[in-house]
C-alpha cells in the first residue's frame, strides 16, 4: 500500500501494469504486424460488410435463428438479423469505448501523476496516493453497475450509443488512479536524471521542466500501458453488457449479443460463439501489440 | 518497539486512512450523476412525492458534508440503510448473507490458481526445452484474452452440459454439497488469476535459479528435485502473495460475473437483481463492502510480506 512497502516487492515481481494484468511474450515482428492488421481488418469489415451483403446492422433480413449458411455465414439471431454483419459492426462500439475510456484515463492520470511528483505542496503527494489506493479498491464491475443505475443506461451524450456514457464515466473515474501511480513513480525517477539537472542549471522553472521535459517521456510509458489495458476495457465492456447493464440494444456489442444468445446456447450456438470469438481474437491482438510497445520502452536506455 | 512492530502500526494506520476514503468516495458516488439521480432511478412514471421520498432516503436533500457524515456514522453502526425493493430488509443483511459465498469462491480460486500456476510456472522456468517454456507462456497470454464470462459459458456448456460431471449452475442446501456447485465456477474464475501466478513464478524462478544460494545448494550435492523443492519453490512462490493483493479487486469483479452465469447466490446475484430492480442502496452497499474487503486483503498481503520475508523485515 505504501510506497515503502512496495519498493521491496518491486525487486521481486515485475512492476505491475494498470489493471494488473500483463504478460511478457517474445512475439516476432510478423505476429505483431498480423495482430495490427487483424484489428484493422475487423474494423474495416464492420463498415464494408453491410454494403457487400446488403444486410443492415439492425435490419431483419431473414427468418430468425437460421444456422450458418452461405447466405448467412454466421447464421441469424432471434430477430432474424445477420450475425456476421452485427459481429463485425460491434467492434466499432467496443473499440471506441476502449479508445475513449482508456485514452482519457491515461491522459488524466499522467497529468495528476506528473503534477503530484513535481509539486512542492506538502502532503499532496501522500494524500493523492492514498486516494488512488481508495479508488483502486473498488471492483470495477461493481462501480460501473452503480454508475449505469445512477446515470441511466439510456443516457446519451454527443451522439454516443446509449449506455456508453455511463461506462466511459466509470472507466475514467477508476482508471486515472492506475496511470497516476505509474506517472508519479516514473516522474520521481526521471527527476534525478542528468537532463533535468541540466534544465535546472539553465534556469528553467519546475513547471517548464515538468511539462516540456518530463511529461513527454512519461506519456509514452502510460500510453504503452494503455494499449495493453484496452484488452481489459473491451472485456469489461462485454462483461457488463452481458449482465444487461452496458451498451443498450439494439446497438450491437459482443457481450450484449452473447447475453441475447445465452439461453439458446445449446440449440443456436452461433449466437454466442462468433461474438466471443471476435472478443477473444481482439484481446489476443491487443495483448501482443501492447506487450511489444512496453518491451520497446523497457529496452530504451 | 521493534522495527517490525512500527512497520505494522504504520500499515494499519494507512489502511484506516484508505478505508475512510473508501467510505467518503462511496457516499459521493451518487453525486457524480448529472441531473437528478432519484428521478433516473425511479424512471419516468414516478410521482414528485415518490421522488422526494427517495431523495430524502438517499440523503440527496442534505448538503454534501452531512451526507458523507451520516454515511460514516452509518458504517460505524453497521447500518447501510434499507433496500428500496425489499422494504424492511437492511442492506447490510442482504450483502452480508452473500459475502461468505463470494469469498469461498475466491478462496477456492486462489487455491486452484496457486497450485496450477506455480506448477506450470516452475515447469516453464526449469525445463530444458524452449518449446515447453514458450508453450506455457502462450497458454497464459491466451487465457488472459479470455474474459471470465466467456470461459464460464464454455465450461458450463462443455463440462456441465456435455460431459455432465458438474451441475449446470445453481446452488445446494449447504456444505459440503455446495462444493459440487462451486468447483466449476472457481475453475472459470481461475482463468483470471492463474496466468498471472504462472507468469510471476516463471519470472522469479528464472531469476532465483541464478542466485548463489542455489548454486551452493547444488554444489553441496543436493539433487535437482531437492534444490527445486527446498530452495527455488519457496522463494519463487513469495511473489504470489503480491499477485493476490494486486488482483483482489479484479477477482471480486470477476466473481460477480461468474456467479451470475452459474446462478450462485453470492454478491454477483445480489448485484444483478439490484441492478434490474434499480435498487441503489443495495448497489451502494455492495460497492462499499467489496472495496473494504479489497482494502483489507491488500493490507493483509502487505503485512504478510513484513512477517514472512526477512529481506523486507531487515529493510524496515
Amino acid at each position: 500500500m505504501s510506497a515503502q512497502a512496495q519498493a521491496p516487492r518491486m525487486a521481486q515481481a515485475a512492476p505491475a501494469g494498470p489493471y494488473r494484468r500483463r504478460l511478457r511474450l517474445r512475439a516476432p515482428d510478423w505476429i505483431v504486424a498480423t495482430s495490427a492488421s487483424t484489428l484493422l481488418l475487423i474494423v474495416v469489415l464492420g463498415f464494408v460488410l453491410p454494403v457487400i451483403t446488403g444486410y443492415g446492422v439492425d435490419e431483419f433480413v431473414a427468418r430468425p435463428l437460421l444456422p450458418p449458411s452461405s447466405a448467412h455465414p454466421f447464421g441469424t439471431d432471434t430477430f432474424g438479423r445477420d450475425v456476421m454483419v452485427r459481429t463485425f459492426a460491434a467492434s466499432h462500439v467496443d473499440y471506441l469505448v476502449a479508445i475513449l475510456g482508456v485514452g482519457t484515463a491515461a491522459l488524466l492520470g499522467t497529468a495528476v501523476g506528473v503534477f503530484v511528483a513535481s509539486t512542492r505542496i506538502r502532503g499532496l503527494d501522500w494524500l493523492t496516493m492514498r486516494l488512488t489506493d481508495g479508488v483502486i479498491a473498488f471492483p470495477f464491475t461493481v462501480l460501473a453497475l452503480a454508475f449505469v443505475v445512477v446515470i441511466g443506461s439510456n443516457a446519451t451524450v454527443l451522439g454516443l450509443p446509449p449506455g456508453m456514457p455511463a461506462l466511459l464515466a466509470a472507466y475514467v473515474i477508476v482508471g486515472w488512479a492506475y496511470y497516476a501511480r505509474i506517472a508519479r513513480s516514473q516522474t520521481l525517477s526521471l527527476r534525478t536524471r542528468d537532463f533535468v539537472t541540466a534544465g535546472r542549471q539553465l534556469g528553467y522553472s519546475d513547471t517548464r521542466i515538468a511539462i516540456r521535459h518530463i511529461s513527454p517521456i512519461v506519456l509514452a510509458t502510460t500510453m504503452a500501458y494503455a494499449v495493453g489495458d484496452a484488452i481489459i476495457t473491451v472485456a469489461l465492456t462485454a462483461s457488463l453488457s452481458f449482465l444487461g447493464a452496458g451498451i443498450a440494444p439494439p446497438t450491437p456489442e459482443w457481450g450484449q449479443m452473447m447475453y441475447e444468445g445465452r439461453g439458446l446456447i445449446e440449440t443456436a450456438w452461433w449466437l454466442t460463439a462468433f461474438p466471443s470469438l471476435a472478443l477473444v481474437v481482439s484481446g489476443l491482438c491487443l495483448a501482443i501489440i501492447g506487450d511489444r510497445l512496453i518491451r520497446r520502452l523497457e529496452d530504451r536506455p | 518497539m521493534g522495527s517490525v512492530g512500527r512497520r505494522i502500526l504504520r500499515l494499519l494506520g494507512e489502511m484506516a486512512v484508505v478505508a475512510l476514503l473508501v467510505v467518503v468516495l462511496t457516499s459521493l458516488l451518487i453525486r457524480l450523476a448529472p441531473g437528478d439521480p432519484a428521478r433516473t432511478i425511479l424512471g419516468q412514471k414516478a410521482t414528485p412525492e415518490q421522488i422526494d421520498a427517495l431523495r430524502q432516503q438517499l440523503g440527496l436533500d442534505a448538503p454534501m458534508p452531512s451526507q458523507v457524515g451520516s454515511m460514516l456514522w452509518g458504517v460505524l453502526r453497521g447500518d447501510l440503510g434499507s433496500s428500496l425493493v425489499d422494504r424492511g430488509r437492511s442492506v447490510i443483511s442482504i450483502v452480508m448473507d452473500a459475502v461468505p459465498i463470494t469469498l469461498t469462491l475466491i478462496a477456492l480460486t486462489v487455491v486452484i490458481s496457486a497450485l496450477v500456476g506455480i506448477a506450470l510456472g516452475l515447469w516453464g522456468a526449469l525445463t530444458r526445452y524452449r518449446a515447453v517454456d514458450e508453450g506455457v507462456s502462450a497458454l497464459a497470454i491466451g487465457m488472459l484474452a479470455l474474459p471470465p464470462f466467456v470461459l464460464s459459458l464454455v465450461l458450463l456448456l462443455v463440462v456441465a452440459v456435455r460431459w455432465g460431471v458438474a451441475p449446470a449452475g445453481g446452488w445446494g442446501d449447504g456444505w459440503p454439497q455446495n462444493l459440487a456447485y462451486i468447483w466449476l465456477p472457481a475453475v472459470a474464475l481461475s482463468g483470471l488469476l492463474m496466468p498471472q501466478v504462472l507468469r510471476t513464478v516463471r519470472q522469479s524462478a528464472g531469476e532465483i535459479r541464478g542466485h548463489e544460494f542455489v548454486e551452493s545448494a547444488r554444489a553441496r550435492g543436493l539433487s535437482a528435485s531437492s534444490v527445486t523443492l527446498r530452495h527455488v519453490l519457496p522463494n519463487a512462490s513469495l511473489p504470489v502473495i503480491t499477485v493476490l493483493g494486486l488482483n483482489a479487486a479484479a477477482l471480486i469483479g470477476g466473481a460477480v460475473v461468474v456467479e451470475v452465469v452459474f446462478g450462485i447466490p453470492g454478491l454477483g446475484q445480489v448485484l444483478d437483481q439490484a441492478v434490474s430492480a434499480r435498487d441503489y442502496p443495495v448497489i451502494q452497499g455492495v460497492a462499499l463492502i467489496t472495496a473494504l474487503i479489497v482494502v483489507l486483503i491488500n493490507g493483509l498481503t502487505d503485512l504478510a510480506y513484513v512477517v514472512i520475508d526477512p529481506r523486507v523485515r531487515v529493510a524496515a
